[in-house]
C-alpha cells in the first residue's frame, strides 16, 4: 500500500515537474532529469546484453526527452510517454549498433583489399580487427585490458597502478573482453 | 557506472537545462487533425470541380457498390489521418487501438481490390496516361500538408507513420481519381488510380526514419 502511494506521489510530481518545465522552470526541470534517470536505467538494464551501453543510452534518451518535451500533454500520466521514449531509443541505439557491426565485419573479411600487399593475409585481417577493436575501447578500460590480458600483469598489481579496487579492474578487463568478442564477432 | 560516466552525464544534464526555453505544448491529435481534414477535403472538392466530374457521377452514386467503395476509402482515409496526428506523440497519448481500425479498413479495401482482381484482371498496356498526372495533384497537397503536420510531432514509430500517411493521402487521392475518370475496370483502378500510391508509399517507407528522425 506504501509502495502504491509513493509510485503515485512519483507520477504525479514528474508529471507537475514536465509541465513546469515547458513553462521554461530551470530548477523543475533540472530536478525532473536527476528523478527520471535512475528510472530509465531501470527500465534498460534488463534488455540490454552488454553493461556498457546503459549510459549511451540513458544519455540518448535524456536527449530525447529534451527534444520532445513539447509534445508531452499535461492532462497525460508522465511515465507511458517517458516509456515510449526509451523503448524507441533502446531499439534505434541497438539497431545502429549491429549495422555498425556487421559492416565491420565485411570490410574485415574483404581479403581483396589486403591480397596484393600483405604476404601473410589471415594473421594480418585477424590482428588488424583486434587492433581495431581495442582502438574504440575507452583509454582506462584499454589500459586494463592491455596490462591483464597482453602483458601479463594479476589483477593485484593492475589496481595497485591504476589507484582501484581489485574487483573493480576484474570487472572492467571481463567488460573489455567481452566488448572485443561483441565486436569481433 | 564509472565516476567518468556520471561526470557526463551530469554535463549533460546541465547542458540541457541551461538549453531550456518556454516551449508550446503540441495541441491535441484532433485539433491538428480537423484543419488538415477539412483543407484536404475542400482541396480534393476543388480539384473535382477543376477536372470535371464524371459524367455518369448521379447513376454512380445510385450504385451501391460504389458507395460502398466510396465510403469505405473514406473511412479509411480518415481513420489512418487521424491515426497519424496520434502517432505523432511519442506514447500516442495511450490511444494505441486507433492503429487497428485504420489498419483493418485497409485490409478490407485490399481485400475488396484482390476479389475484383481474381474475376476480372488482365493486364493492360501501360502508358503515359492522364490518370498518373491527376493523381499526383490529388495527392501533392495533402501529402505535403500531412508530411509537415507529422515531422513537427516526435513519433517513435517512423515507419508506421509513413504508412498511415500513404494510406491517409491515397485515400483522399483516389477518390478524386474514381469522382473524375470514368474507366471503372479493375485492370485500369490498379494500374492507374493505385500504382502512383503504391509507389508513394514505397518511397514513403524508404524515407521514412529519415524524414521523421529527431
Amino acid at each position: 500500500m506504501r509502495k502504491t502511494q509513493n509510485k503515485t506521489d512519483n507520477d504525479t510530481s514528474w508529471e507537475a515537474l514536465a509541465v513546469l518545465a515547458q513553462g521554461g522552470d530551470k530548477r523543475a526541470y533540472s530536478a525532473l532529469l536527476a528523478q527520471i534517470l535512475p528510472y530509465i536505467k531501470m527500465r534498460l538494464v534488463s534488455g540490454l546484453s552488454n553493461a556498457d551501453w546503459l549510459d549511451d543510452i540513458a544519455q540518448d534518451v535524456l536527449v530525447s526527452v529534451h527534444k520532445s518535451l513539447y509534445s508531452y500533454g499535461g492532462d497525460r500520466p508522465f511515465k507511458p510517454w517517458l516509456n515510449s521514449i526509451i523503448q524507441f531509443r533502446r531499439t534505434d541505439f541497438l539497431r545502429q549498433h549491429y549495422k555498425l557491426r556487421d559492416t565491420k565485419l565485411s570490410s574485415a573479411e574483404n581479403r581483396d583489399i589486403f591480397s596484393e600487399n600483405v604476404t601473410n593475409q589471415p594473421d594480418f585481417i585477424e590482428l588488424k580487427g583486434i587492433e581495431d577493436a581495442i582502438k574504440d575501447i575507452p583509454d582506462v578500460q584499454r589500459k586494463i585490458f592491455t596490462m591483464m590480458k597482453v602483458e601479463g600483469y594479476s589483477a593485484k598489481e593492475v589496481a595497485q597502478e591504476m589507484d582501484m579496487s581489485e574487483s573493480a579492474v576484474k570487472v572492467s578487463a571481463h567488460r573489455t573482453a567481452n566488448k572485443l568478442k561483441d565486436i569481433l564477432g | 557506472m564509472s565516476n567518468k560516466n556520471i561526470k557526463i552525464t551530469d554535463n549533460l544534464i546541465e547542458s540541457l537545462v541551461g538549453d531550456l526555453t518556454p516551449v508550446s505544448v503540441l495541441p491535441h491529435p484532433l485539433r491538428r487533425f480537423v484543419p488538415f481534414f477539412i483543407m484536404a477535403v475542400v482541396y480534393l472538392a476543388s480539384a473535382i470541380i477543376y477536372f470535371g466530374i464524371r459524367s455518369d457521377a448521379m447513376d454512380k452514386f445510385n450504385d451501391p457498390t460504389f458507395l460502398f467503395e466510396m465510403s469505405l476509402v473514406f473511412s479509411m482515409a480518415l481513420s489512418a489521418g487521424l491515426c497519424a496526428m496520434w502517432l505523432c506523440v511519442p506514447d500516442m497519448r495511450g490511444q494505441q487501438w486507433i492503429i487497428s481500425v485504420a489498419l483493418s479498413l485497409f485490409g478490407v479495401f485490399t481485400a475488396w481490390i484482390g476479389f475484383q482482381m481474381m474475376l476480372k484482371f488482365s493486364m493492360p498496356h501501360i502508358g503515359m496516361h492522364r490518370c498518373y498526372l491527376n493523381a499526383i495533384i490529388f495527392g501533392a497537397v495533402p501529402a505535403l500538408a500531412i508530411i509537415i503536420l507529422s515531422i513537427r510531432g516526435k513519433t517513435t514509430h517512423p515507419l508506421l507513420l509513413s504508412t498511415m500517411n500513404t494510406i491517409s493521402m491515397g485515400g483522399l487521392g483516389y477518390i478524386g481519381l474514381r469522382l473524375t475518370c470514368h474507366a471503372d475496370g479493375i485492370d485500369h483502378i490498379c494500374c492507374y488510380h493505385i500504382l502512383p500510391y503504391i509507389l508513394f508509399g514505397a518511397v514513403a517507407g524508404l524515407l521514412g526514419r529519415r524524414i521523421y528522425r529527431w
